[in-house]
């Protein structure tokens, strides 16, 4: 296995902790963050131990009760991730990136009272970058390649166990239910493209085809489990069924698209687009 | 799969244990179907649906009007959507949760009152929270619109879709009501 090197990590740090920026801004544009949200007053933890452990900290309690100290907090978090980027070499701004970012998933996810996975499962993505080594470094980051397969290719095999994906109407109800609540709103018409979407509800085998070429897709993360050889072709597969998924179910992931980064290879993160391109072109 | 651990291995001791910790820790967590940040479960939209052309919502009601959900950003509306969805099961089960039992059964007879009290107070909502909650969305809505909630309403209600695949709202249920900076339950 070959270790990954200082300028490739460099580049990898730039580019993770670069979006990271950006989906935090992307919060502060959608009033997420912990200050905006007006000292929230329900919290669900269900039974994630996790959550359990930083809500016994008292530091929910304690965002709740000044505004001052989680507006410092939310500054803090947006200024680690922008200063992870600047000083990529120095360990301790991805630390406490990580740790920040965590414990803003997860009071987000409590007053949301729904644990989401778009913005949390980022964490994986820090980890490696929270050793100095590059040995471990490269090993981690090795790793996440499996997690990220395996997060596609569960996603398919809970709905083969369950059942769902040849459940007769599945597709129709799902489109139903993205499609209801707009409906639902007096005088709302659906665009060309709203409308041209939700008529495939109103065809049973189209829906449950397009259901079953989803979860195909999922499951096409499989074969990465055996080889590298298809890494590029599973970005394609995995940015086409998001795109998918975010016309028919208003899902899109998007914040976890960084996370095709692992199937690059790592001489492609420091050459540029422009020698990617001419690369593959000489190959082909 | 296999060969890259057992490559692992042979190069970092402490990173294999760290793989294995965590494949151990997914497998768990999958097998008792109990998520435990950082071992997430992906059943997304795994379940199996009925298509009866109904579905169960919570309505929201600003000065009279309702609340166009829809015309938000998806984040933005679930931060008003789902807390008001769990307030209403939080109404229906009297405030029992499952964090409350598992906190209870575990937890009162092994802790001081005093310890426990906080513990319960910092990790599971009480029914004396239901005005803070609606107060609370009140204020979050106000920042969100830009504009003075001074009534609202909170429900839940059926949308159906019609043979002409239009959606109609039917049988209103009224859950709680802010008016003039009071909060009344139904």
């Amino acid at each position: 296995m070959l270790y990954l090197d200082d300028i490739t990590r460099k580049r990898l740090t730039q580019i993770v902790f670069g979006w990271l920026f950006l989906v935090v801004l992307y919060q502060w544009w959608a009033n997420l963050m912990i200050s905006q949200l007006e000292a929230p007053v329900l919290l669900r933890l269900d039974m994630d131990l996790t959550y359990w452990l930083v809500h016994a900290t008292g530091i929910g309690a304690l965002f709740q009760s000044s505004y001052a100290s989680a507006l410092i907090f939310d500054i803090l978090l947006t200024a680690f991730c922008l200063v992870s980027v600047v000083f990529p070499k120095r360990v301790i701004f991805p630390i406490l990136t990580g740790i920040f970012y965590l414990v803003y998933c997860i009071l987000l996810n409590s007053y949301q009272c729904w644990h989401y996975h778009n913005l949390i499962t980022l964490i994986l993505l820090i980890i490696p970058f929270c050793f100095k080594s590059l040995k471990t470094f490269s090993l981690l980051f090795a790793g996440l390649r499996y997690a990220v397969v395996y997060i596609y290719a569960s996603a398919a095999i809970w709905k083969l166990v369950r059942g769902s994906v040849f459940n007769d109407g599945q597709m129709q109800w799902l489109i139903e239910h993205n499609y209801v609540d707009r409906l639902a709103v007096d005088g709302y018409e659906l665009g060309f493209f709203e409308n041209a979407i939700f008529q495939l509800s109103n065809y049973p085998t189209l829906s449950s085809i397009a259901l079953i070429i989803g979860v195909a897709m999922e499951a096409s993360f499989l074969v990465a489990f055996f080889t590298r050889k298809f890494d590029r072709y599973l970005i394609l597969i995995g940015v086409t069924f998001h795109l998918i998924t975010t016309i028919l179910v208003d899902v899109s992931f998007l914040q976890l698209w960084i996370l095709f980064l692992v199937f690059i290879p790592s001489d492609r993160i420091t050459s540029s687009p422009k020698t990617w391109w001419r690369r593959a072109q000489a190959e082909h | 799969m296999n060969f890259f651990l057992r490559d692992v291995w042979k190069q970092s001791k402490i990173v294999f244990a760290f793989f294995i910790l965590f494949i151990l820790g997914t497998i768990w967590t999958t097998v008792y179907k109990m998520e435990i940040t950082p071992f997430f479960l992906w059943a997304h939209y795994s379940d199996k649906e009925v298509q009866t052309g109904k579905f169960h919502r919570v309505y929201i009601k600003v000065n009279g009007e309702f609340l166009d959900l829809p015309k938000l950003s998806r984040p933005t509306r679930e931060m008003i959507q789902l807390p008001t969805e769990y307030f209403v099961q939080l109404e229906e089960r009297s405030y029992e949760t499952s964090t409350r039992h598992v906190l209870r059964k575990y937890l009162k007879e092994k802790c001081s009152e005093s310890f426990y009290a906080k513990l319960e107070n910092r990790l599971v909502n009480k029914q004396s929270d239901c005005e803070g909650f609606v107060k609370w969305l009140a204020r979050y809505i106000e920042k969100i619109e830009g504009t003075k909630v001074r009534k609202l309403d909170i429900g839940t209600c059926d949308l159906v879709f019609q043979k002409d695949r239009t959606v109609k709202r039917v049988n209103e249920k009224p859950i709680a009501k802010l008016s003039g900076g009071d909060v009344v339950l139904r």
